[in-house]
């Protein structure tokens, strides 16, 4: 096998070519979007229920987040690990030897690590992005609030220009489509839970 | 006498890039030049003939490359050895 660096290059390569990137880019998106509109709506539920103390909301919302960030992480991770060994075994009874210790082993070893990685972190760092007021900014609870749902809209609506950049299509409808997505999860949970303040 | 010249025949995964595989051929003390050309392409493999010429070709190296990198090699269809290139 390759050395270490020699390695590394031939694993990136490998990830452009056989289409895991763009695999990866799928699943940011979806993970992202994913951890954005649990937060959002873990935030209006805690709202609406009149959960005013910051240390409350952003402990909640951090277990939360970690939550989704190891779900995405983990499940990413032995689903991919067990579709490369399938594909894996596959080549090896047409090629009629052992993959096992070849660099294109490797590589997909390495793709599943990479695929689980985008999947973790994508729904972590969007739920951390939007409770991000409760941890550094000292204000009112309903301002903090305020301020996580604005920048619940500016992540949701940055995600669909990004979709709409992939797509070469209008960037701002796709930016438009997202965050309504986000609006009607706020509506909805403000509604069913009583559609008032506590 | 130096083996100057190898056409072998290798079937490889669908998934491995002849553009690597290429580079790692040429990165092999020996080689001055790779040829890969593409024969029959399936499902989930391809057949390819790798041609290689250089001042003195290791079959060994060469083959270590090859199947390190998810490949195996058919056969061997063509070696020129010896002072020039028949």
């Amino acid at each position: 096998m390759s050395s270490g660096w020699q390695l590394f290059k031939k694993n990136i390569h490998y990830l452009r070519s056989s289409g895991v990137t763009a695999l990866a880019r799928r699943y940011f998106v979806m993970n992202s979007f994913d951890g954005a509109l649990t937060t959002i709506g873990l935030l209006m539920g805690a709202f609406v229920g009149g959960l005013r103390e910051p240390h409350s909301v952003l402990a909640v919302s951090v277990s939360t987040a970690i939550a989704i960030g190891l779900s995405g992480a983990w499940g990413a991770f032995l689903t991919e690990k067990a579709e490369r060994k399938r594909e894996l075994k596959e080549w090896e009874h047409l090629l009629l030897r052992k993959l096992d210790k070849t660099d294109l082993a490797s590589a997909q070893r390495f793709a599943a690590y990479y695929v689980a990685a985008i999947d973790g972190l994508s729904p972590l760092l969007t739920s951390l992005i939007i409770i991000s007021p409760f941890a550094l900014l000292n204000a009112s609870a309903e301002s903090l609030y305020v301020y996580s749902f604005a920048l619940g809209a500016v992540v949701l609506f940055s995600l669909g220009l990004f979709l709409g950049h992939l797509s070469k299509e209008n960037k701002l409808a796709f930016g438009v489509k997202m965050l309504l997505a986000g609006v009607a999860a706020s509506a909805i949970s403000f509604l069913l839970l009583g559609g008032k303040i506590g | 006498m130096a083996v100057k010249r190898l056409v072998l025949d290798v079937l490889k995964t669908n998934e491995l890039s002849i553009i690597q595989l290429s580079r790692d051929l040429t990165a092999v003390k020996g080689v001055g030049g790779v040829d890969i050309v593409v024969k029959e392409v399936d499902r989930k493999v391809e057949k390819i003939r790798i041609t290689l010429v250089g001042k003195d070709l290791h079959f060994d190296k060469i083959k270590e490359v090859v199947e390190s990198s998810g490949a195996v090699i058919h056969s061997v269809d063509q070696v020129s050895a010896g002072k020039i290139i028949v």
